[in-house]
């Protein structure tokens, strides 16, 4: 890495960003008037509509045979204004605005209680669309007052004293202080507003760096200079990091200081308290959103890497912060207690964490977690960045042939992940609703098809990547014939592994039953556990991802990396040596006779015969007669397999 | 030789077209003080075989060859030896001529003690003092080229690459551009020079490679072409050789 080249590049992008317009108003305008400004202007407006809720006086008709009780009771407030029914029906008195609400009492309701008689229904009409100044919970206070005090009378009326008679009162008092209110105050807003203002404050930068260069047609001078891609691509990059973090250190430190200066109250809508704020809870926002700012920074170039013009890249920017708004929005869930997982989500942990600060309610752990996972997708996703920037194909919107396309090893960890995730969910649901069929469906849906539609849809050759090419005829009979001696030795590693790793009865048991089940015919069972996975998950493994693979790297290398990741895909620590090492196996037979039909052979083969004598006790196979000859047979097999070719493949 | 190219190929893909050589085994070379044409239609693969030289590309096969560098194993140091200017490259719009130049000459490893005079010789050599520290948003195109060609040697380069330097220019401006690329022949420059113009390949260069679908069908000077084809003017000439070889890619 060249530091003067980085240098020279990112201090003349500095200077050309700071000569933008756009720059100014999304990094250092909004940030430093508008988020804090509207933050006093809802203040403001909560604490005036609390102020004329307190003055101005709630106009009160009364009406019906038993209104007197609620007459006195009501005008006992002062801001309570009772006001003459006249002819009017109540709904008219609304409507014109002559009354707040309406209280309906259809009898007398101060005398003892009859129990003969339905309790009355009392009716208070408000129209909440013009209760602007909060009369009916000012009524509605008053009347659940009331209520307990008319209860006391009528139980007095009836005969019934005594001091069980009177009503309970309850007093509450609120331990959060002015630090946590003003903390929980402000993670209502800041939070989602830090992610929008970072969004922005990267993307316009990076657009301008990276997509204006192509173009304002300076990209191919700038690329010709002696300068290396890499320092030109990290001065870009640091100027894109440098704006975003001002942006979020402009945003935190004007709302800590408007909201200190010139608000000695803040308003949340319950009541007023004295804003205040922990200098530690402040000070810790900042170096948490940096994580925050190389993520968005990485995702800026990215998006500006592929757009052909500003307004592309505008296009794309819509998408990206749908998604960042919902994963941020997470932080004002009104849930109590998120998962612990929550702090490893991309976006979502910067905010809750960010939130939980605010309120003073963070673990050292869980800002630790986000801290580092965070960091951790900012240099994967700039890493990315780097990568896409240094690809011709990108740079000049150029299309490379997909026959010489070489780097697939992202399309490949794509293609894994789908399909480990959809075969631990979906292939668990269909082999619940039915063991065998459900297997078969898994097999053909979740494991062939998808990666047979990425081959087809990366335009490749099929042929090749799948390696579909006849063997030479000693491969396809020497396959099965290795399939004893691979079972023996999975069988001899997963015994030397239960050594360190025992695997538990239960476990066995529940493996026995799900290899094989015990309600279908054997014929049934070979079809779904041996002659499916053979040629389904060869598709996937031998096909799809080592012939993508071998294209960038190295086939020895290849091999054992299939085969490692054959071993993990079996979902479970007890089988990952035997699998991986079968894997590895299959993986270098491919190579070996450049045909996959000899693994599918040999892999269906080792399975069947894992199944068939699965059933049969140890002691009957495990003889010195019996693994003598699985061993001369699959030394054989593997002669005829691996035997170098008469002619070159 | 300060260029020398040999078999250089590059593929591209079309969906409609399928996997196709861009430039396909194509071979020269071009000495100091030397202007060689790479004369051809719009889409013969003159721009990409120019980026190839510039390493913004790299080919499929083939080798080159800059002042001694080679592209593969050294692209900074064969950077560094090219000034590189098309007609469609732009300035940056919020900077002045004089950041430009001096951003571009801190990039090329010029020395950084005398970066100052260099660029205040470019400037005065070009005759751009007057907008030297005016945005160039605020310059007019004739101006604006000035600074092109002023960017592209401001690090002395021994050897000149332009790619369509007078595509879409006035009278004027092609005048002046035509007079910088003389006077980098006298001062020693190779100059490699891709255009689809006929008249200005005859005007200006000493060699002119005939350049149709990837390849070169003809090299050599305009005398050598006249006796290879039969035909005066270099439009017969070009269109005798690209029908020729029309007739070849039947």
């Amino acid at each position: 890495m060249n530091f003067s080249e980085i240098r020279i590049v990112f201090l003349k992008e500095l200077k050309e960003t700071i000569r933008d317009w756009r720059t100014l108003c999304v990094g250092v305008l909004l940030p430093l008037i508008l988020y804090p400004a509207s933050l006093i202007v809802v203040s403001k407006i909560m604490a005036e509509r609390r102020a004329k809720s307190e003055t101005v006086a709630t106009k009160v008709v009364v009406t019906g045979p038993g209104a007197t009780w609620f007459y006195h009771a009501l005008a006992k407030d002062p801001l309570i204004t009772i006001v003459d029914r006249g002819k009017s029906a109540p709904v008219d008195l609304l409507k014109e605005g002559k009354a707040d609400v309406v209280i309906t009492v259809p009898r007398d309701v101060s005398g003892a209680y009859d129990p003969s008689i339905a309790p009355p229904q009392i009716i208070v009409q408000v129209d909440e669309l013009k209760d602007s100044s909060g009369s009916f919970a000012r009524v509605n206070r008053l009347l659940i007052d009331a209520r307990l005090r008319l209860s006391e009378q009528r139980l007095a009326a009836a005969g019934i004293e005594g001091p069980w008679c009177k009503t309970l009162h309850f007093s509450s008092v609120n331990l959060e202080n002015a630090a946590q209110r003003s903390g929980a105050w402000l993670s209502l807003t800041m939070p989602i507003t830090l992610v929008l203002l970072i969004l922005i404050a990267t993307l316009f930068p990076a657009l301008d760096l990276i997509t204006g260069e192509r173009e304002r047609a300076t990209l191919a001078v700038l690329l010709v200079s002696s300068v290396k891609r890499e320092s030109i691509i990290y001065g870009k990059f640091l100027v894109v990091f440098l704006i975003g973090f001002v942006t979020t250190a402009l945003l935190v430190i004007s709302v800590i200081l408007m909201l200190s200066s010139s608000l000695s109250k803040v308003e949340d809508g319950s009541g007023s308290f004295p804003f205040s704020l922990s200098p530690l809870n402040v000070l810790l926002i900042v170096p948490l959103a940096l994580p925050m700012v190389l993520l968005f920074g990485a995702i800026a170039v990215c998006l500006s890497a592929y757009s052909r013009n500003f307004q592309q890249g505008q296009g794309y920017s819509v998408p990206y912060l749908i998604v960042a708004m919902l994963l941020s929005a997470v932080s004002i869930l009104p849930v109590k207690h998120l998962p612990a997982a929550i702090y490893v989500v991309p976006i979502a942990n910067v905010c809750v964490c960010m939130a939980d600060i605010l309120r003073g309610e963070f673990k050292w752990a869980a800002v630790l977690t986000t801290f580092v996972s965070s960091i951790g997708y900012g240099i994967y996703v700039s890493r990315i960045a780097i990568d896409l920037l240094s690809k011709e194909e990108i740079l000049f919107k150029i299309q490379i042939s997909p026959t010489r396309r070489k780097d697939f090893d992202r399309v490949v960890a794509v293609l894994y992940t789908c399909t480990f995730i959809a075969m631990f969910y979906v292939g668990q649901i269909a082999q619940v609703l039915d063991k065998v069929y459900g297997m078969i469906a898994t097999q053909f849906l979740v494991i062939m098809l998808p990666s047979v539609a990425l081959v087809g849809w990366l335009r490749l050759p099929f042929k090749e990547v799948f390696s579909l090419r006849m063997p030479r005829w000693t491969a396809l009979l020497g396959a099965p014939l290795m399939a004893p001696g691979s079972v023996l030795l999975t069988a001899g590693i997963a015994s030397l592994q239960s050594s360190f790793l025992p695997m538990s009865d239960s476990y066995a048991k529940t493996m026995m039953d799900y290899m094989v089940p015990k309600d279908q015919p054997l014929a049934m069972i070979l079809f779904a556990m041996a002659v499916m996975p053979g040629v389904c998950e060869e598709v996937l493994f031998r096909g799809a991802i080592f012939g993508l693979l071998r294209r960038k790297f190295t086939s020895v290398y290849c091999c054992f990396l299939v085969g490692i990741l054959f071993g993990f895909f079996h979902l479970s620590g007890y089988r990952l040596l035997p699998t991986a090492t079968l894997g590895i196996i299959l993986t270098l037979m491919v190579y070996r006779t450049g045909s996959i039909f000899p693994s599918m052979l040999f892999h269906a083969s080792h399975n069947a015969l894992a199944i068939t004598i699965s059933s049969v006790p140890e002691s009957t196979w495990q003889t010195p007669q019996a693994i003598s000859l699985a061993f001369i047979c699959s030394a054989l097999g593997a002669y005829l397999v691996f035997k170098p070719p008469s002619r070159p493949l | 030789m300060s260029i020398e190219v040999s078999h250089l190929t590059k593929h591209f893909y079309d969906p409609k077209r399928g996997d196709f050589a861009a430039v396909d085994d194509v071979s020269f070379s071009c000495k100091h003080g030397e202007i060689l044409g790479l004369l051809g239609p719009n889409g013969a693969g003159k721009t990409t075989t120019l980026r190839m030289i510039g390493t913004i590309l790299t080919p499929d096969s083939g080798k080159i060859s800059v002042e001694g560098f080679d592209s593969q194993l050294a692209p900074e140091d064969v950077r560094k030896s090219l000034g590189f200017l098309s007609a469609d490259t732009g300035l940056y719009e919020r900077l002045t001529p004089r950041e430009i130049l001096v951003y571009f000459a801190q990039l090329s490893k010029y020395p950084q003690a005398q970066i100052s005079t260099r660029v205040d010789q470019v400037i005065k050599m070009l005759t751009i003092d007057s907008f030297a520290d005016t945005r160039c948003e605020k310059l007019s195109t004739g101006m604006k080229q000035k600074v092109s060609i002023a960017r592209a040697v401001v690090h002395d380069p021994p050897v000149i690459v332009l790619d369509e330097p007078t595509s879409g220019l006035d009278v004027l401006a092609i005048q002046s551009m035509h007079q910088f690329i003389q006077s980098c022949k006298i001062s020693g420059k190779c100059v490699l020079l891709s255009t689809h113009i006929m008249s200005e390949a005859e005007k200006l260069c000493d060699r002119i490679a005939i350049v149709y679908k990837g390849k070169i069908f003809a090299l050599g000077t305009l005398e050598e072409l006249r006796e290879k084809t039969g035909k005066h003017y270099l439009e017969d000439i070009f269109l005798a050789i690209v029908q020729e070889a029309g007739s070849e890619f039947l």
